[in-house]
């Protein structure tokens, strides 16, 4: 998908946070910080060639980072990181029973605030809206 | 996890779906249903004793990994086998709708709506069983 596909639809996603309560709908407030954290990434390694556009990454370990086709340097680590902790929360507290914690919740929103900056400092003007694209 | 844990998680996936807009927020809804429906499809599969309570899945190919596979092939009845076809609707559709720019349409809405149906008809009425 083109970088600024994945901007768009990070948006979107990230968009739906707004709607809902930290305490009422947190496993969904982790899946959309995944979700939308998860297009920023694809886009910056469009962006930076690391992956072509038509192989998008589920999780900053799916497919192992090893596989790509040229190294994930530090300007991607800085974004992929807080990435990764959201990503490790869900196992416990989205599929799992774990207590409530309001305190990881707020991290994993922050985390995607911190990927977010990370990734579209990459992505730059390639993540503008183009003069057409599908809605 | 516990059948009583996979009913109230579903259950909160729920009522943050009844906060949301169908049309805004449809990569969201379809996310969440999946989650509503691999809780209910997991609380079903403890119910019946296809799985124990220990050994959860998050999606339908989770089972091939299942270790006694005979026990999956006695256990999992004609229905069964059905509303766990329903579930590849959610893992189809986050591919082309929630990870991928799949154009958004009412025919996207339905078909996740009549999986979601399908699979929580079935799992409620499975997990009734037992609770009562």
């Amino acid at each position: 998908m083109f970088a600024h596909y994945h901007v768009r639809k990070g948006e979107r996603i990230e968009a739906t946070l707004q709607k809902l309560d930290i305490v009422d709908d947190y496993e969904m407030i982790i899946e959309i910080c995944m979700l939308a954290g998860t297009h920023y990434f694809n886009a910056a390694l469009h962006v930076a060639d690391i992956t072509h556009q038509m192989q998008d990454q589920a999780h900053t370990f799916r497919p192992p980072l090893e596989y790509l086709k040229k190294p994930v340097g530090p300007e991607i680590m800085r974004g992929a990181e807080p990435l990764a902790y959201i990503e490790d929360t869900r196992k416990d507290h989205v599929r799992g029973a774990a207590a409530y914690d309001r305190a990881l919740v707020e991290r994993c929103i922050k985390s995607l605030a911190e990927a977010k900056e990370a990734f579209l400092a990459i992505v730059g003007t390639a993540g503008d809206k183009a003069v057409w694209e599908p809605r | 996890m516990k059948i009583a844990e996979h009913v109230a998680k579903a259950k909160h996936f729920e009522a943050t779906i009844q906060k949301l807009d169908l049309e805004a927020d449809y990569e969201v809804i379809n996310w969440a249903r999946m989650h509503v429906c691999s809780n209910l499809l997991n609380g079903a599969l403890h119910a019946r004793a296809v799985t124990p309570e220990d050994w959860d899945i998050y999606h339908t190919w989770y089972l091939e990994d299942y270790p006694d596979q005979a026990h999956l092939a006695t256990k999992l009845d004609e229905e069964f086998r059905q509303v766990l076809e329903a579930l590849t609707v959610f893992e189809s559709l986050r591919q082309t709708h929630v990870r991928g720019q799949g154009p958004y349409g009412p025919e996207i809405v339905d078909r996740s709506k009549n999986a979601y149906d399908q699979i929580k008809d079935f799992c409620d009425r499975t997990i009734a069983t037992i609770e009562s």
